[in-house]
């Protein structure tokens, strides 16, 4: 569990990270905050070391974020059982995530913090109309580009290489662990020869 | 100002000394300044402006045993030599010992206390770094460093110089160096797993640095740390 250190600084920080996303207050029970979550829990679970949703923050100035007022009522209504159940019966394989509650000078906050996939990534298994509007989209792969800290459909190349290099990469490092385990492959240590003497007198004392 | 005089200046406040080898000596990896040079060129890292390290081809400067170049320009000062074992030296001037603190912090008021030097958290430490590593992996790709590279990282003089992070954002405290010992992170890795992990080395070193100036960044710091440095290195910067 991240100390509170760490959650006092994803409020402090005041600015969004390709990591950290922000959220003015909301409650758990709004259609619209629901598909809002589940879109940034699902593109930060494909994000490379996961990443932070705060809500209870409002955007004074572009880009420049401070506390809003979030009542108790909102705090409470974002449980960990709720937000389990709403999206990951959007999003496949299931997100792990927490969820808890946060108080700093007299502000609250809801902190979502959001892993990285374990094996593959994060897919939007089904659409959510909201308004008229899809919403969220079926088999849509939700990322946060590196472009630009939005939680949206994946669209560039680039973006789409760096998720692949990431899953490709767990699978590469889960096949070694398994050909360590079965004894296949060893780990050498660096040869431990210095000429390091002769490099010193190279340098004349530099 | 000759290379010996640089030299002196450089030491006399606070500078990074940069040794990159490998393990095993061979008198003639780069055996003439042709050679010399043409790996200085591929090597030279410049992901924000300021090339790292400063090198003119038509400026260094050859001995016959090293290859040598300088920069002394405003608060700029740099003086390395590239040896024909290969060995690379550097000694690396801090902007923020020759820089004034009124010219320095000249928007802000009131001006931050006065101390012995200034270091900006990302651009002299985590992005300095960075480029150290990543010209070692240049020199390692460039064949010098095989088998086994060593890499000797090096703040000296930073007694009560200052942390600070950003020019408009001061640390609610002052994380200041209250020790004269050097700052040192040496490592001895096989030359092919150096591009693997250079990046998360030059962060390793920095939050070392940040330490012994009393910053110990909790993890979401490191993050943004590390998110900035991914921005440096796609020069998004």
């Amino acid at each position: 569990m991240t100390n509170a250190t760490d959650l006092q600084f994803y409020i402090q920080q005041r600015k969004e990270e390709r990591y950290l996303e922000y959220k003015c207050s909301m409650v758990w029970t709004s259609d619209d905050t629901k598909v809002k979550i589940a879109k940034a829990m699902m593109a930060m679970s494909n994000l490379r070391n996961g990443g932070v949703i705060v809500i209870g923050m409002k955007e004074i100035k572009r880009g420049v974020w401070e506390p809003d007022a979030m009542t108790d009522e909102q705090v409470t209504s974002f449980t960990q059982d709720d937000i389990a159940q709403w999206v990951n019966d959007y999003a496949v394989p299931a997100i792990q995530f927490t969820v808890e509650p946060f108080f700093l000078d007299k502000n609250k906050f809801v902190i979502i913090q959001v892993r990285e996939f374990d094996s593959v990534p994060t897919i939007c298994r089904k659409p959510k109309t909201l308004r008229g509007r899809e919403a969220l989209k079926n088999g849509a792969l939700y990322y946060r580009s590196n472009l630009k800290n939005e939680s949206a459909p994946i669209s560039s190349e680039e973006d789409m290489r760096e998720l692949i290099a990431v899953a490709v990469g767990k699978g590469v490092a889960r096949d070694i662990r398994h050909l360590q385990e079965l004894g296949f492959v060893a780990t050498f240590p660096a040869p431990q020869k210095d000429d390091a003497i002769k490099y010193m007198q190279e340098r004349e004392g530099l | 100002m000759n290379n010996e005089e640089l030299l002196k200046e450089i030491r006399s406040r606070g500078y990074w000394r940069v040794e990159v080898r490998s393990t095993e000596y061979q008198d003639s990896r780069l055996p003439n300044c042709a050679a010399m040079k043409n790996l200085m060129s591929s090597a030279t890292v410049s992901l924000r402006g300021w090339p790292y390290p400063y090198f003119r081809a038509e400026e260094a400067t050859y001995n016959g045993k090293w290859l040598e170049g300088q920069v002394n320009w405003d608060n700029f000062r740099e003086y390395w030599r590239l040896y024909e074992s290969g060995q690379w030296l550097h000694f690396l001037g801090l902007p923020g010992a020759w820089i004034t603190r009124e010219r320095l912090f000249q928007h802000r008021s009131p001006l931050p206390p006065q101390h012995a030097g200034y270091l900006h958290v990302r651009g002299d430490i985590l992005y300095i770094l960075t480029e150290i590593l990543r010209f070692a992996v240049g020199l390692g790709q460039g064949g010098i460093l095989s088998p086994t590279a060593f890499l000797s990282i090096q703040l000296h003089n930073t007694r009560d110089y200052v942390l600070y992070e950003s020019f408009e954002r001061f640390f609610r405290y002052d994380y200041v160096n209250k020790s004269d010992r050097p700052i040192e992170q040496k490592y001895t890795l096989p030359v092919n797993e150096l591009s693997a992990v250079s990046d998360q080395m030059a962060l390793d070193v920095a939050i070392k640095v940040f330490s012994v100036f009393g910053w110990v960044p909790v993890d979401a710091a490191i993050r943004t740390l590390a998110e900035d440095q991914k921005k440096l290195i796609e020069r998004r910067l």
